[in-house]
């Protein structure tokens, strides 16, 4: 059957299986960065944004995505660049596996949330895993970030 | 993981009702999460994307929740009362994540009944009805406690506007994972169907939930002080049926679920101190 949504800002058709799952049609256009972790929908390396929810690109059957609007971390070079600084500098990247799925999370956190508490960090971003580094330097770059940006917004 | 040959996003209730008469293996999609979970083959699968059920009203008595809300929907809606959106929080927030949480949909949960279901365990406690396209309207509690309902669209729920306190509680092997064993206390502010106002329901038991009438019964005639809870806690214990699988024993299931009844009616006890 065949879809038609918008990956990235660019309008996309696809040919597909009615049981294919959207994680797949991503990859297959080139979408590396969306991250096929557990493949259950917990883990949370597939996180992408869906009509600006986040959303785990592993559960969603593609032929749900017809018509959507689907953002992927290529979609957020720059954001990703920015966010990923502060997890570099808290040591917290390091097999970076989770960090694509991270950063989306954190981009919908950023969004909803202007001076999150670190319960309402935790919150957000309790969907994504880490095998590495463990959460507390997740939450120390998270913090960083969010400062810098709220200083960079005064100043 | 689930397979199917063809996918269908009926415009029409009545569509995706004849779309599930019409095949017999045949499944309805609401968020899908659990479904892709198992082997299932089927012919059919019938999204319900299209007919416009994902919505939540309020009226002067109740709420009435599209069959398609999402989980974290209901977590942070603005239309529910603050009481009931900060108690759909405790009950929902250690659902995997919000991007599970945004995928995820009440009718999905209610009308497949899970045994582990948070969102189940959460309602039952609230009472209120299942609206099902062909057979209308039934209550809660018959709907969780009938056998295999028949194939039928689930449509919405009516939650009463009765929550004057209410908890969610559940134990688990770690965070994020499914709960051993939950419970939901609440207590409401006017009288319901059988005058009672306290109303506990206990799941994931690992069967699903159920109304520990005897123990409401109990709680509703009796005056909350050290010695009641400790009464209402062993009438809990005894009266609720569980189970044992790879997460827990029945005897660790009971003794849990007198331990977190016994903690919820204490905390009642000291908040009113």
């Amino acid at each position: 059957m065949k879809i038609k949504f918008t990956l990235n800002g660019e309008k996309i058709e696809a040919d597909i299986n009615p049981d294919a799952y959207l994680i797949d049609v991503l990859r297959d256009h080139d979408c590396l960065g969306v991250k096929k972790g557990c493949d259950t929908g917990t883990c949370g390396a597939c996180t992408i944004h869906m009509n600006g929810k986040p959303a785990l690109a592993c559960v969603v059957l593609a032929a749900r995505a017809d018509g959507s609007d689907v953002i992927t971390i290529e979609g957020v070079r720059e954001d990703a660049k920015r966010i990923g600084k502060y997890l570099v500098a808290e040591g917290v990247e390091q097999c970076g596996y989770c960090s694509p799925g991270t950063i989306m999370s954190i981009l919908y956190l950023e969004k909803c949330v202007e001076n999150p508490t670190d319960e309402e960090i935790l919150y957000y971003l309790n969907g994504n895993l880490c095998r590495c580094s463990g959460y507390v330097g997740q939450l120390r770059a998270i913090r960083a970030y969010m400062e810098a940006k709220n200083n960079e917004v005064c100043a | 993981m689930l397979s199917f040959n063809t996918y269908h996003r009926p415009k029409s209730i009545e569509e995706a009702f004849t779309l599930l008469s019409d095949h017999k293996r045949s499944q309805l999609l609401g968020g899908g999460a659990f479904l892709r979970m198992g082997q299932r083959k089927l012919t059919d699968v019938i999204d319900l994307s299209d007919l416009d059920l994902d919505y939540i009203k309020e009226s002067v008595e109740a709420y009435t929740i599209g069959a398609m809300t999402n989980f974290h929907t209901l977590e942070t809606s603005e239309v529910l009362s603050p009481k009931l959106s900060a108690y759909f929080k405790e009950a929902l927030g250690q659902i995997v994540g919000i991007q599970l949480r945004s995928m995820v949909t009440l009718g999905g949960t209610v009308y497949s009944r899970y045994g582990f279901s948070d969102l189940n365990t959460a309602l039952l406690a609230l009472g209120g009805h299942v609206k099902l396209y062909k057979q209308g309207r039934v209550s809660m509690e018959s709907f969780f406690s009938s056998d295999r309902p028949k194939r039928d669209v689930l449509t919405s729920i009516e939650l009463p506007k009765v929550i004057e306190y209410g908890t969610f509680k559940s134990a688990r092997l770690s965070t994020a994972d499914y709960a051993l064993l939950n419970m939901a206390v609440v207590r409401t502010n006017s009288a319901m169907e059988n005058g009672s106002k306290w109303r506990i329901s206990v799941g994931a038991r690992p069967h699903g939930a159920i109304l520990a009438h005897e123990t409401m019964a109990f709680l509703n005639e009796n005056d909350l002080n050290h010695a009641n809870v400790s009464k209402a806690s062993e009438i809990l214990m005894s009266e609720i049926n569980f189970g044992t699988n790879r997460l827990a024993s029945s005897e660790y299931r009971r003794a849990v679920a007198g331990g977190l009844l016994k903690q919820t009616l204490l905390e009642v006890m000291s908040d009113e101190n």
